[in-house]
This record gives structure tokens, C-alpha cells and sequence, in this order.
């Protein structure tokens, strides 16, 4: 985050804060969109702070611009994208003399202030001398993590599932849960599998959707894998949950109108929360099981895990998501579950991964595999959010 | 919120002490938490299940080696022989939820019939006012043993309180309204207009949060605060959980760890502010 503050000082030559207006309206600006920039706030709290007429500075304003950063946004770029947009700015001035980063927050050293020009700098002498107790914003936290004031926000309608049978709830031997885009691909090409249900998000939208089940869909269709695996369920999750949701829809997926005896959830490792390398080039998947799970195939059982060859999660490292919150309910259900993670989050060599792992589990089933074989899976590239989706057009 | 107990274990209600974290700059709280939880060997009993905590899932974050053991966001661990229950919470609480948040687990330390709960948690060196020579290692505390906050025990133990708590300032009147349920959180939007002073920085902190609804459901509440700036803040870390061992009476030199005093890092820490650099560039 980039906090720019200026404000008033008795010391022009520390603290060159001049900050010009006419008047003493309250302004709020509210620009997104910036590259690498989440937020651009730009508030001037009008204070009158000095009415020194001997000085160039009659009337003395508080400004802050606050600038978020996105999660991955390169700290260079940010910085960059943020002050191609000040100097965009036509009412203001400036040439930057030095910079400093602190704490995760940027301050931009001023000079050369002119009418209408304003100039960043710390709030007083002592926090130019001591870093640390300059207020940088937090970078683990959001401000509004940290405030029991913050408002919450507008309350969503709950999601639900639709069945094409009645018979509830429906008991599976295993529930399979494909949220990572190489699982959906992979899933897709099940040849034998029926569409009984699907789970509503109220807040996406069906239109866009096609009339037959499509990999580009944004849906969370529910299917039952038949033949052999008569009582296996699959879910494809087809669209984004987001954190806030994650807790609801787990909780329906799992132990109400559904009760799995095992769970299986597909999901990538995500780079954000991961605290090893992450190449490319690399192909892997980790898992992470329930206690009821390991007790399975432990201490001499003739149980063997759902997924053989895989090594644990690595501690310190996290998922979150909707991956998360079914695990969590799995574990607190005393239910059998597995959540696989695999890298790289999308490409053909991903989707071959997950494959050989699915076919580890379910080695009768069949894939539907045209002649272009592994390249068809690839060209799934990107199942959520692809560029390409429109919601105008069924 | 729901408290599932783990299979085989249960609640002890001997362990009427609760210890846990507010979330606050720097994971102060957390790591605290986490390093008493892994030095005193607390056996987890069971998990809490709230819907306004984010959810998030990775691998034993104890140790010594990693086994598997599923963590999840908010977990409740017991060490018998400290007769003292610990909750962990490894994750954001929803967005405007925290006073819903910090009464569901008000409710949870009532029901599990708690009689003291300590509340851990750090404040930002910024909003420092009262700047002394303890460059920060100064432990500041708010209790309910008396309506000013203060407390002999905490007093006896060296520790300041915190000099800005006034419960009679808006903001902490207003969580006490919301914490004893006689308000609407919608009716406190009339803050978000006014300016803002120094005095509502603290009140707006979780741990207020915690504080007020712990006292509303009749619980002694001690918390302890420690400055500190982001950062490596696992020194932080060892003096707030040290400070709670003062006010626990245990001694860290009957923990099982292999550091200084005895104390146990968590295998987690490893990696706790990222991996390690990429040996390959050199």
C-alpha cells in the first residue's frame, strides 16, 4: 500500500508539505482500475491547520491518497504505475527526490511545491529521524480487518441445491469435488456420468450458460459416475467461491443432503499461501488428509490410502477457499477425506497429473478421448474465469 | 459457532483458564498462541466451527515433524497439567463480523465454563502516544477487575495499563452496547463520517471486541498488549507469551522445548515469512 500524506508544518525545510486549495470543501475521489493498483482512495480531510498570513500557506488541508496494491502485483510496478498516475495529474507537480520503502507502505519525497502543488512527506520531523514509528499501513492485514467498526458486508441469499430426484439425502461410497481447472478438465471427459443436480450461487449468474453441460459453464453441476462406481458422486465447481462463501456451500455439500462415506477434493496449490518453490516446469501435487482418514490405513490396517505416492502438504504452508472449508467440514465430521493439491495450476502437463492421480483412484474409468487427445485437454486452459466469457449471450 | 469435541478427547473442566489471540498488527497474538500451544505439548480437543471465520486448511503446525495432522482456522487445545485451555485462530474474521465473532466465542468460554479468559494481542507502534525508555518490551494491560481497567496483579507483575482505555469514550461505550446486544452494529455507521481521533484507535482494535463480550458474559478478562511495528515480530511473539506465563504462574523452564527458557518453536515458523532464498542465483 502507498500512503501519501501531506501535511502542514511549522519546518519547510523537513517537512515541505504545501498543500494549496480554495476552499475548504471536502473532496472524495474514488479511482479503480489502475494497473497493479486495487484501490485508489484520494480524501482531503479540510482542518485548518494554519492561518499564518506571513507564509505562503493560508489555508493548510490534510490529503491523503491511499493506494492498495493488488496481491501480485510486483512491488516495482505498483510503485511505478503509481506515480505515472500523480504525474497524470494535472493539478500537481512534483519531483520525486528520494524514496524509501517502510513497512510495506512507499513514501515519495517532494520538492519544488507550487500553487496547487502538493508535496509527501512524513507528519512530522520525528518520524522522518525514526522509522518506526512513522504509521505505515499494515501489509499482513486490511485496515478493515482490524476494525470491530468496519460494516459488513450486504447480506447474500443463501445457496442451495437442486436435485433431479427426490430421494434424499444422498448417501455415495466416495464424493469427488473438482474446484482446480486440470480436474475440470479431466472430469469433462468422463464418458459415464449423469447430471442429477447442481448447486445454486445465487449471486452468478446462469446467463451464458449453455443448455447442455458445458466445461465453460459457469456452474457446480453434480453428477453421478455410473456403471462400476454406481454410488461415487462428482461435483464440478465451475465458477469462483469466494472465501466469504466457502464455509455455506461447504456445509451443504457435505453431511446434509449429501453423506459421503469418503471425500476426494481436487484443488492447486496456491502460490500465494505456498511457502516453497513454485517452478513452472515443475509438475507435483500434495495432500492433506482428515484424522478418520489416516486412522483408515494406518498402524497395520489393510486399508490402504485413497491416494498412494503423495506426500503431505508441507507445514507452514496453507490452503483457503472453498477447498479448505470442505476438508474443515470433513475433519469435524469425522469423515473420511483427501484433498489433493496439484501444480501447475493449469496446462496439459497439469492435467495428465491429475489424470494418472484420478485413474489411481477410479481405474475403470473412462475418458472420452478424441484424436487430439492431450491437446483437447490443454486447450482447457483456463476453466474460471475465462476472458472470453461473456454473460450476454446463452 | 459450534464446538466439536475430537474423537477420543473431551473438554477438561479443569482447565479454567482460557488463553487466545486477537487478531491485531504484526500476528503478535497468533504467535503467541502459537508458541504456548507448542511449548506446554497442549493436546488439541476440538475445533470450533464459525461461520465468520475464514476457512483455511494446511499441515500440523507443531511438529516436531509434520505427520499429516490436519490444522484447521480455529482449533481448542488443553494442557491439563497447566490447567489452562488455548484457542488458536489461524485466519481473518469476515469482513464487519468481529463483534458477532468475538460473541460467539464469549458464549463458547461461558458454556465451557471458563472463569478467566486472557486475551493476546499487540498494538501498533504508531499510535504510540506516551513514548517511555522501554523501547516497546513494555507490557500494557486492560483487565475487568475493575471499572478503570486496572489490576493489582497485573500492577505487582511490573505491567502498565494502558493509559487510553476509557471506557467511557464513545466507542468503548458503544461495544459495550453491542456486546451486551442492545444495539444494531447498523446504528454505529454514524462513525464512519466524523473524523476520527486518537482515542477511537483502540476501541476499533479486535481485542476490544473480545474484551467488551467477555464482560458481558460475566468473564474475568485480562489482556495483554505489547507495541510493536510489522516485521519479524517473533520476538514479540516470546514476550507477550512470556508475560502470559507470568500471569499464568508457570515457568517456562518446565516446558519441553529446546530453546532459551525451554520454549518450543513451532515447526510452522520455518517458513513463516516465506520460503528461503533461491541458492540456485549464487
Amino acid at each position: 500500500m502507498i500512503k501519501i500524506v501531506t501535511e502542514n508544518s511549522c519546518d519547510t525545510a523537513n517537512s515541505i508539505l504545501c498543500f494549496y486549495i480554495s476552499n475548504k470543501k471536502k473532496y472524495h475521489f474514488n479511482i479503480l482500475e489502475l494497473n497493479y493498483v486495487d484501490c485508489l482512495r484520494f480524501k482531503i480531510k479540510a482542518k485548518n491547520k494554519n492561518k499564518n498570513k506571513r507564509r505562503k500557506v493560508k489555508w493548510a488541508f490534510t490529503c491523503e491518497v491511499t493506494f492498495r496494491a493488488r496481491k501480485t502485483a510486483p512491488l516495482a510496478a505498483f510503485i511505478t504505475s503509481v506515480l505515472d498516475f500523480l504525474f497524470s495529474l494535472r493539478l500537481f507537480k512534483f519531483l520525486c527526490l528520494d524514496t524509501w520503502v517502510l513497512g510495506g507502505s512507499f513514501g515519495v519525497w517532494i520538492s519544488e511545491p507550487e500553487t496547487l502543488a502538493f508535496v509527501a512527506e512524513h507528519r512530522s520531523r520525528r518520524n522522518m529521524e525514526d522509522v518506526l514509528t512513522e504509521i505505515p499501513p499494515p501489509s499482513r492485514f486490511f485496515k478493515e480487518d482490524l476494525n470491530n467498526f468496519t460494516p459488513p458486508s450486504p447480506p447474500l441469499p443463501s445457496p442451495f441445491l437442486l436435485f433431479s430426484s427426490l430421494d434424499k439425502p444422498l448417501r455415495s461410497s466416495l464424493l469427488i469435488i473438482a474446484i482446480s481447472s486440470p480436474s475440470l478438465s479431466v472430469f469433462h471427459h468422463v464418458a459415464t456420468k449423469t447430471l442429477i443436480g447442481t448447486l445454486i450461487l445465487p449471486e452468478i449468474p446462469l446467463s451464458g450458460n449453455s443448455i447442455e453441460p458445458s466445461v465453460r459453464d459457469k456452474s457446480c453441476n453434480i453428477y453421478a459416475l455410473n456403471d462400476v462406481y454406481n454410488s461415487v458422486l462428482l461435483v464440478s465447481v465451475q465458477y469462483s467461491v469466494s472465501a466469504e462463501r466457502s464455509h455455506a456451500i461447504a456445509k451443504l455439500l457435505i453431511g446434509e443432503q449429501i453423506i459421503p462415506e469418503r471425500v476426494l477434493i481436487m484443488d492447486s496449490v496456491q502460490s500465494r499461501n505456498f511457502r516453497g518453490k513454485l517452478s513452472p516446469d515443475e509438475t507435483f501435487a500434495f495432500k492433506l488428509e482428515t484424522s478418520s482418514e489416516r486412522k483408515e490405513h494406518s498402524d497395520g490396517s489393510s486399508s490402504s490410502p485413497l491416494l498412494k505416492g503423495l506426500d503431505y502438504f508441507p507445514s507452514g504452508s496453507m490452503v483457503d477457499g472453498l477447498a479448505a472449508a470442505l476438508l474443515s467440514q470433513c475433519q469435524m465430521r469425522n469423515i473420511k477425506g483427501t484433498l489433493c493439491v496439484s501444480w501447475p495450476e493449469f496446462g496439459g502437463s497439469g492435467v495428465s497429473l491429475v489424470k494418472s492421480i484420478i485413474k489411481e483412484v477410479l481405474p475403470s474409468l473412462e475418458f472420452s478421448v478424441n484424436s487430439d487427445g492431450e491437446d483437447e485437454y490443454s486447450k482447457l486452459d483456463q476453466i474460471k474465469d475465462h476472458p472470453f466469457d461473456s454473460e450476454l449471450y446463452t | 459457532m459450534e464446538f466439536i469435541v475430537e474423537e477420543g478427547k473431551h473438554l477438561n473442566n479443569d482447565c479454567s483458564t482460557l488463553v487466545l489471540p486477537a487478531l491485531s498488527i504484526g500476528n503478535v497474538g497468533q504467535l503467541a498462541v502459537d508458541l504456548l500451544i507448542s511449548s506446554t505439548r497442549a493436546e488439541r480437543i476440538g475445533y470450533l466451527d464459525d461461520p465468520y471465520v475464514l476457512p483455511c486448511v494446511g499441515n500440523d503446525a507443531y511438529g516436531p515433524i509434520p505427520r499429516g495432522e490436519v490444522a484447521l482456522p480455529l482449533e481448542a487445545y488443553d494442557s491439563s497439567l497447566n490447567k489452562l485451555t488455548l484457542v488458536q485462530q489461524r485466519s481473518p474474521v469476515l469482513k464487519g463480523m468481529m463483534v458477532e465473532f468475538a460473541k460467539n466465542l464469549a458464549y463458547f468460554a461461558a458454556d465451557s465454563g471458563k472463569k478467566h479468559v486472557i486475551v493476546l494481542s499487540s498494538l501498533d507502534f504508531g499510535q504510540w502516544q506516551r513514548i517511555d525508555m522501554s523501547s516497546g518490551s513494555q507490557i500494557y494491560y486492560i483487565s475487568s477487575a475493575n471499572m478503570d481497567g486496572a489490576d493489582d496483579d497485573c500492577e505487582k507483575l511490573g505491567w502498565k495499563k494502558l493509559h487510553e482505555y476509557n471506557p467511557a469514550q464513545r466507542r468503548w461505550k458503544y461495544l459495550s452496547t453491542l456486546a451486551a446486544g442492545n444495539a444494531m452494529q447498523e446504528d454505529g455507521l454514524a462513525f464512519e463520517d466524523e473524523l476520527e481521533d486518537e482515542e477511537d484507535y483502540y476501541p476499533s482494535l479486535p481485542f476490544a471486541a473480545l474484551l467488551s463480550c467477555f464482560k458481558a458474559k460475566g468473564l474475568k478478562v485480562t489482556c495483554l498488549l505489547c507495541y510493536c511495528s510489522e516485521g519479524d515480530n517473533i520476538p514479540d511473539a516470546f514476550n507477550l507469551a512470556d508475560a502470559a506465563c507470568k500471569l499464568l504462574e508457570l515457568s517456562p523452564q518446565n516446558f519441553h522445548g529446546d530453546q532459551g527458557g525451554n520454549w518450543a518453536i513451532p515447526f510452522s515458523w520455518k517458513t513463516v515469512y516465506g520460503p528461503p532464498p533461491d541458492m540456485s542465483l549464487f
